[in-house]
């Protein structure tokens, strides 16, 4: 009886443990940034907030992800999108990324505008470079042409695998996180077909989108956990990584 | 005599960092007004970077006439059809030339319906997936991936612009169809809309009521203006085509925009 008991109180402890560590393990979590109101730029309401619902209803509501974080409007800082090697990594700490707001070509390279840009807030490809090593697998930028840049920004995927963008300009438009969830969760594609497919739904062709992946392994395989195949990190990194742009 | 060293170290050190304090502090200053002085115009208006599509347009073309009203036209169906070929993004061998590939696109759209009376053969593309070393920004890698196809619609000669006024096909290897989108939805006329001039949609334009909120804010030239028609996404429910004024811009990278601006007056 005693042994039963202990047998029963064991089991009880494994799973106490053991339950906590798969969950953690399964750990598949997205992050959001949106900014809508920008103090010298464009407004961009109410698209942030819609583009928000549609990663949320597809990665949480509907797939069952953890929301890592949804910083909004000048919450949304640097730090965000993954600058540092310690400490809050941002965008590094969740699988899935996905960020609206606006973006510019500058002379030195394309960046990310924060709510108060061009004084403070910007995100350049030089404070992510090599940066995305811990958790992160796939970026969406949904901002003007920071992809146009491909070696500065391409140069983030250390471990990451895949950052998806523009080239041009692009328009805010809640049926781009739609359209390209929607394909990768409840089609199961690839992430590049989904964003391909996504994209040419979504705009029209005065649109140039842009794909990177850090390998053609993750190019071909890498599907949303759960949904397919994902294809291993780059070990060791190295410099090359791979890109397509078309026209939507 | 060794604590006298490290205290005249010390009292070195502390000099330098005063210095650089105060440099850097002077640098900053300097950088402020350098950036006050580029992104403030003459006339008081933000400028530069920051408020294009209010101050920084640059017209290029004149203002069109425009006649008085024009033609309104209600959606009866959606008339989109899609097709897309799993793992379409893969490298691919043997691709059939751009010449070819028109051909090819018209066949592949007999089984859904043809090449509409309307359509335009707008552009035929060729995609390549580079591999490029990001230190160097060197292509090393060049491979093929698809050659697109795309008409866009026009009615009575005025163009229709947006995701939803476009037949979209993309082919791979020996010409097989991977992508296909076709959003031509069924129109009837609904009677004549007086329009606004191209003046005062050009005033519109430039406080950015725009049908699409475009992502960026930079310098663009107005290259052309023609009265047009919006069509939203294939997957969107839109009841009519109202007219529409096309500004095509074109920014300093050179990439051509076409941004709507309501036409109904």
């Amino acid at each position: 009886m005693k042994k039963r008991i202990a047998g029963i109180l064991a089991i009880l402890l494994l799973l106490c443990t053991v339950v906590p560590v798969m969950a953690e393990d399964k750990g598949i979590e997205y992050s959001v940034t949106t900014i809508e109101h920008y103090q010298y730029m464009n407004d961009l309401d109410p698209y942030g907030s819609l583009c928000y619902e549609k990663v949320e209803y597809w990665l949480h509501d509907y797939d069952g992800w953890t929301e890592e974080f949804h910083e909004t409007e000048h919450d949304v800082e640097d730090s965000d999108f993954g600058c540092s090697n310690s400490g809050y990594q941002g965008l590094d700490e969740a699988d899935f990324h996905y960020h609206f707001g606006h973006g510019v070509d500058e002379i030195w390279s394309t960046v990310i505008c924060l709510w108060d840009y061009p004084f403070y807030g910007v995100v350049t490809p030089l404070e992510v470079s090599e940066k995305w090593d811990k958790d992160n697998e796939w970026v969406l930028l949904h901002s003007c042409k920071v992809l146009k840049d491909v070696s500065y920004w391409g140069d983030a995927l250390k471990y990451s695998h895949m950052l998806l963008g523009f080239k041009t300009t692009t328009y805010a438009d809640e049926d781009l996180p739609d359209n390209v969830l929607r394909r990768a969760v409840q089609y199961d594609y690839t992430i590049i077909d989904a964003y391909y497919y996504g994209t040419k739904q979504t705009y029209g062709s005065d649109v140039q989108a842009t794909a990177i992946a850090d390998i053609l392994d993750q190019w071909y395989n890498d599907h949303l956990h759960g949904h397919g195949t994902v294809a291993s990190d780059e070990y060791p990194d190295d410099d090359v990584v791979y890109y397509a742009s078309w026209s939507c | 005599m060794q604590a006298g060293v490290v205290k005249k170290e010390t009292k070195k050190m502390k000099t330098k960092v005063k210095l650089l304090v105060v440099s850097g502090l002077l640098m900053l200053a300097i950088c402020g007004i350098a950036l006050q002085a580029q992104t403030q115009t003459g006339n008081g208006n933000w400028g530069g970077i920051m408020t294009p599509i209010s101050g920084d347009i640059v017209l290029k073309t004149e203002l069109p006439d425009a006649p008085a009203t024009s033609p309104i036209y209600k959606v009866i169906d959606n008339g989109t059809v899609s097709y897309c070929k799993p793992d379409m993004m893969h490298i691919k061998k043997n691709l059939p030339s751009e010449k070819e590939a028109i051909d090819i696109a018209k066949k592949c759209l007999e089984k859904y319906g043809g090449v509409p009376k309307d359509a335009v053969l707008t552009g035929v593309e060729t995609n390549y997936l580079y591999g490029m070393n990001t230190k160097t920004g060197e292509v090393v890698e060049e491979h093929p991936l698809s050659v697109d196809v795309k008409f866009e619609r026009e009615i009575n000669g005025m163009p229709v612009v947006g995701a939803g006024g476009e037949i979209d096909i993309s082919l791979g290897e020996n010409g097989e169809l991977l992508f296909l989108s076709k959003c031509w939805r069924s129109l009837e006329y609904a009677g004549e809309v007086e329009i606004i001039s191209a003046s005062e949609a050009f005033e519109k334009f430039k406080k950015g009521e725009l049908i699409q909120k475009p992502m960026s804010q930079e310098e663009v030239e107005v290259t052309q203006i023609k009265l047009g028609y919006y069509a939203e996404a294939p997957g969107k429910r839109q009841e009519f085509y109202e007219p529409v004024w096309i500004f095509y811009t074109k920014d300093e990278a050179g990439d051509v925009m076409r941004l709507c601006v309501n036409a109904v007056a």
